[in-house]
């Protein structure tokens, strides 16, 4: 019977053996191309996962050690904007402190140098307190050196004050001269407030190098008479004031009074009074204001926050891993599988698969958005009998089992809501992630657990990006100040097919995972 | 086995991966492979599918080749598994097609008559594709690929006696499409 079959067994070897008329399209050979670049491209290894999420971690510390903002150090030390220094003591130390920062050389230029007008204007239209704080400092940058040490004089200049109607009047002197001498040539400038009207003034400018002490306190005898030190109405004690300041603090003042003298007449009128002027300031500036003290208890409250918000963390560095039960949807994108998808559904068996996390989470006040790289993979195996394959040539049910294996990258956006309670807190999260689909392995076996086709799924062709979506909830402790641990349950679920389109099948398979994290907050 | 010196050297060339190198050695054996594919496949779109698998694993795996024997037996193995897991892919395929008359005599060819025409390759194929699936793969492995019944039934996961049993139906189609095919062609005479 063989042998009555040879003669057209080698009619067709012969003519089909080589049968090569039928040739390729073009795009076959575009896409080997294309998925022979892909392939290189790959994962499908842990050990590859762990070296590129080490390389990931690594630079996203070295990122944030990088962009962590350094705390300004001025700011810390210095008391909040407008609180009051609690004892003479500690005013003591910061005045002395400022004392040494500001001790340059009267003739140095810089020491003396002073803001411009437009900087000026523009504090003066900000109302802001630096610039009066900023005149303090300058006048003791004029006095550190220029001035002689025997200064009780200007004691005796402010304690002898005129009748407040007296002092008016020469104010009025005061704005006058002003305008007269605005013009002169110097080197640096003096800008006062006007008490009053909260005006700012070029007053005068001054040759510091030409001032020594001697000269100093010739003109500021030969003047004596012309001194007067006006305040504003509501400043009703100067006396008290000064007198009650600590010696150092006195000191400043009284340097701040004499190192502003011009060398003519007119000008030491005109910078004597505006010394005293930014003297004053100074002491209200400077002195316990002992009769606000609501304000200052609100001034205390005002420096407690920052505090409170330094250790408001914005970024953390999240680390976690666990197990994930994986299991799938199949779909039939044609009708006539129902039948078998069903069947092929109900026989699918869920795997447990391990994944893991590295990325950034940034912080809001009960929430926060994270983002990094995950790894996850998807097996699932289906038990089914089968009748209809090719293989089944008898018509005999066969048991066939497939394992199916996919791994992602992903690349997770999820939006956490935090619930905390001192050291604990809950969050619940969603969001969604883009998968990269970088290995894929598939094997079906049949029932004697021989290996019928080994890797026939990497024929399929599957989708290279899919979209999952997360749902999380974690509860966590902190057991550092910069360290939490956290364990969470999650689900995921890929929206799209794994397969491409054209396949007859949509599958889409889907996770719920139970882990541990590790946050460690910047 | 020695090799010529181009072979050897596109051999080397896929080997570390150059792009140039591998589409030589798709232009030199794409169209012998398509051929291949197209008898295992009906569809020429699924011949093409197949073909560009079967060059996927063939650059993938190059590094396994030994050199016992042809590069181009080589492929040419590779191209059949994968024609045949594309088979196993499209299981769906027709496996209802009833061939009721084939052991009528009257249209079963001879031996003799065989002997004495010459068909076309293209006659040739259009006798092979027109098989069903299960049939045409058990007769491509052996009558034309010659594989033995026990690889076939290894790679097809089926028993000997399957595959026997489907060549020698594979074999009566054949001669019954031929003889249909000759009657008509002496009718048309």
């Amino acid at each position: 019977m063989t042998d009555s079959f040879n003669h057209m067994d080698e009619l067709f070897r012969d003519g089909l053996k080589n049968y090569h008329k039928s040739k390729p399209s073009e795009k076959v050979w575009k896409k080997i191309s294309s998925r022979l670049t892909l392939n290189n491209l790959t994962f499908n290894t842990w050990k590859r996962f762990w070296v590129v999420s080490g390389i990931a971690m690594v630079g996203l510390v070295l990122v944030f050690v990088l962009i962590k903002p350094v705390p300004d150090k001025q700011t810390e030390k210095e008391p909040a904007k407008g609180s009051v220094t609690s004892s003479a003591s500690e005013l003591k130390e910061s005045k002395t402190a400022q004392i040494d920062k500001s001790a340059r050389p009267a003739n140095d230029a810089d020491a003396v140098s002073l803001p411009d007008e437009a900087k000026v204007k523009e504090r003066k239209d900000n109302g802001n307190d630096d610039y009066q704080n900023r005149t303090i400092s300058d006048s003791s940058h004029f006095s550190k050196k220029a001035l002689p040490e025997d200064i009780t004089a200007n004691d005796h200049r402010l304690s002898n004050q005129k009748p407040q109607q007296e002092a008016r009047k020469d104010r009025t002197d005061e704005h006058v001269t002003n305008n007269t001498k605005v013009d002169q040539p110097v080197d640096s400038a003096v800008v006062s407030i006007n008490e009053q009207t909260g005006e700012t003034n070029k007053l005068s400018k001054l040759n510091t190098n030409e001032i020594d002490s001697q000269d100093i306190e010739n003109k500021v005898e030969r003047n004596k008479h012309k001194i007067n030190i006006k305040g504003p109405k509501e400043f009703k004690e100067p006396e008290n004031l000064v007198n009650n300041l600590p010696e150092q603090q006195k000191k400043v003042n009284e340097q701040g009074i004499s190192a502003q003298k011009p060398e003519n007449n007119d000008a030491d009128n005109i910078s004597q009074k505006q010394s005293s002027t930014v003297t004053k300031r100074q002491v209200l500036d400077t002195v316990p204001d002992t009769s606000f003290p609501k304000h200052e208890s609100n001034n205390n409250k005002g420096a407690s926050k920052p505090e409170k918000e330094k250790k408001q963390h914005k970024i953390s560095l999240i680390t976690s891993g666990g197990v994930a039960l994986t299991h799938r949807y199949l779909m039939a994108n044609k009708s006539i599988f129902e039948e078998e998808v069903k069947m092929l559904n109900e026989n699918t068996k869920a795997q447990l698969q391990p994944y893991g996390f590295i990325g950034l989470e940034y912080h809001f006040r009960n929430a926060g958005i994270s983002t990094g790289l995950e790894y996850s993979s998807y097996k699932t195996k289906g038990e089914y009998k089968l009748d209809s394959l090719i293989i089944d040539t008898l018509h005999e049910e066969m048991n066939i089992a497939t394992f199916q294996q996919l791994y992602y990258f992903e690349i997770p956006f999820i939006y956490h809501y935090y619930f905390r309670h001192k050291k604990y807190s809950f969050s619940v999260g969603s969001g969604f992630s883009l998968g990269i689909l970088t290995g894929r392995t598939g094997k079906i076996y049949r029932s004697k657990n021989q290996t019928y086709t080994v890797r026939h799924l990497q024929a399929l062709p599957f989708e290279k990006l899919n979209v999952f979506w997360h749902s999380r909830a974690s509860f966590g402790r902190r057991v550092f100040d910069d360290f939490q641990i956290n364990a969470e349950l999650g689900y995921k679920q890929a929206l799209m097919s794994v397969y491409s389109d054209e396949y007859d099948f949509s599958l889409k398979p889907y996770s719920i995972s139970f882990g541990f994290s590790l946050r460690y907050y910047f | 086995m020695t090799f010529s010196k181009e072979e050897d050297k596109l051999i080397q060339d896929c080997l570390r991966g150059k792009k140039k190198g591998q589409k030589k050695l798709y232009e030199k054996y794409a169209a012998p492979m398509m051929g291949v594919c197209l008898r295992y496949l009906k569809n020429t779109t699924d011949a093409e599918d197949a073909l560009q698998d079967g060059f996927v694993t063939v650059f993938r795996k190059i590094n396994q080749y030994k050199k016992q024997g042809p590069l181009g037996g080589w492929i040419y193995r590779i191209m059949v598994n994968t024609a045949l897991a594309h088979l196993k892919k499209k299981n769906k395929v027709v496996f209802q097609e009833k061939f009721n008359n084939i052991d009528s005599e009257n249209q079963i060819v001879s031996e003799n008559q065989i002997d004495h025409i010459e068909f076309s390759q293209e006659i040739l194929m259009e006798f092979v594709r027109a098989l069903p699936d299960k049939y045409r793969v058990v007769f491509n492995m052996y009558a034309i690929d010659g594989f033995k019944h026990k690889e076939i039934a290894e790679s097809l996961g089926i028993n000997e006696n399957t595959s026997k049993s489907n060549l020698l139906r594979a074999r009566k189609i054949l001669k019954h499409k031929i003889g249909i095919y000759l009657n008509e062609l002496e009718q048309v005479r």
